[in-house]
């Protein structure tokens, strides 16, 4: 049987704290926008990718997550220690896979199909081995820049606390959803460091990490708007629903 | 008379006849409810009798026995 040439890593291990009112306890991913988990709406705009291709990290009461999306592989990351640990956690899954993983998010229900497939295809025609999802934004959130040169190639990823007058001035901000080519992708998690304030490992660090292999790294930009958008608070879900709503998803 | 009550608001919540609402039910399973549904009801729980429902407590194998008793133990 022909491999498989794309697989799918859905990060879904969030309690989502700030999202956690006093009366909800649910993860992150099952609270509902418009009658649905948010993850369900995730893994529509994923229906590309076969569902045995499609690995959830799940993590705070994950077994809620593995009923709710049974005949989808999982992966468990307890405790959870930042995004590039959470893609570490599903190592399992990607060992022996050469082919393209795309990253992306279990609360993010908005980025569409349409625009995971740009990515992929910017990703392949570039013949990359990592590829940044980089978006527009009408409203000023505080994301992180992407740096790039005139040929959009990878520089970095400034935080927006760090940001220069100038750089704060970019309007490609770092989506966080990334194509890797699978085996350039675990090299560079093996290498990942958490000397950082949070003691994290930040899936933001590989792409550097995977230039400095010799990868070529480049940022696929995009108009994204709404799409942006990620559910951390329940205002947060309320625009969501609303989202979803004008897109006759209700 | 904790059973009764609870089942009331599992009917009430949920929709269902309080015939599928037996003591070895499994909330999730059984009763063919969303894990939101279900934090609604807990959410209820916690208002009537004034527990507090634990981090952890949501399983797909919890059931109404189960639910029973934590409030029974917390009165």
């Amino acid at each position: 049987m022909e491999q498989t040439s794309l697989k799918a890593v859905v990060l879904a291990a969030g309690k989502g704290t700030r999202m956690q009112s006093e009366t909800c306890r649910l993860p992150k991913v099952l609270r509902e926008a418009c009658g649905k988990p948010l993850l369900h709406h995730v893994l529509r705009q994923l229906d590309f990718v076969a569902p045995a291709d499609t690995v959830l990290v799940v993590g705070y009461l994950h077994e809620l997550v593995e009923q709710a999306f049974p005949g989808y592989p999982t992966a468990l990351q307890e405790p959870q220690l930042g995004t590039g640990h959470a893609v570490l956690c599903a190592r399992e899954q990607l060992r022996d896979f050469s082919g393209t993983v795309l990253v992306c998010y279990g609360d993010m229900p908005l980025v569409r199909r349409e625009t995971y497939r740009t990515l992929l295809e910017a990703h392949r025609a570039a013949g990359a081995q990592c590829t940044l999802l980089s978006g527009t934004c009408e409203e000023d959130l505080p994301y992180g820049r992407v740096l790039t040169d005139g040929e959009d190639n990878f520089l970095a990823v400034v935080e927006d606390r760090d940001c220069t007058p100038e750089q704060k001035a970019i309007r490609d901000l770092n989506v966080g959803i990334y194509a890797f080519e699978c085996p350039w992708l675990l090299a560079a998690l093996d290498q990942l460091r958490n000397d950082n304030a949070q003691k994290e490992y930040y899936l933001t660090d590989v792409p550097a990490l995977i230039q400095a292999a010799g990868g070529r790294v480049k940022v696929c930009k995009a108009v994204l708007n709404e799409q942006i958008l990620g559910v951390n608070t329940p205002d947060q879900l309320a625009e969501t629903e609303r989202f979803l709503r004008q897109r006759g998803e209700a | 008379m904790v059973f009764e009550t609870i089942q009331d608001m599992l009917c009430q919540c949920l929709g269902c006849d309080p015939s599928r609402v037996a003591p070895d039910t499994v909330l999730l399973e059984d009763l063919e409810c969303t894990a939101e549904d279900l934090d609604d009801v807990l959410l209820g729980v916690e208002e009537e009798y004034g527990v507090a429902v634990p981090d952890g407590f949501l399983t797909p194998r919890v059931t109404v026995a189960d639910l029973v008793r934590l409030v029974e133990e917390a009165l």
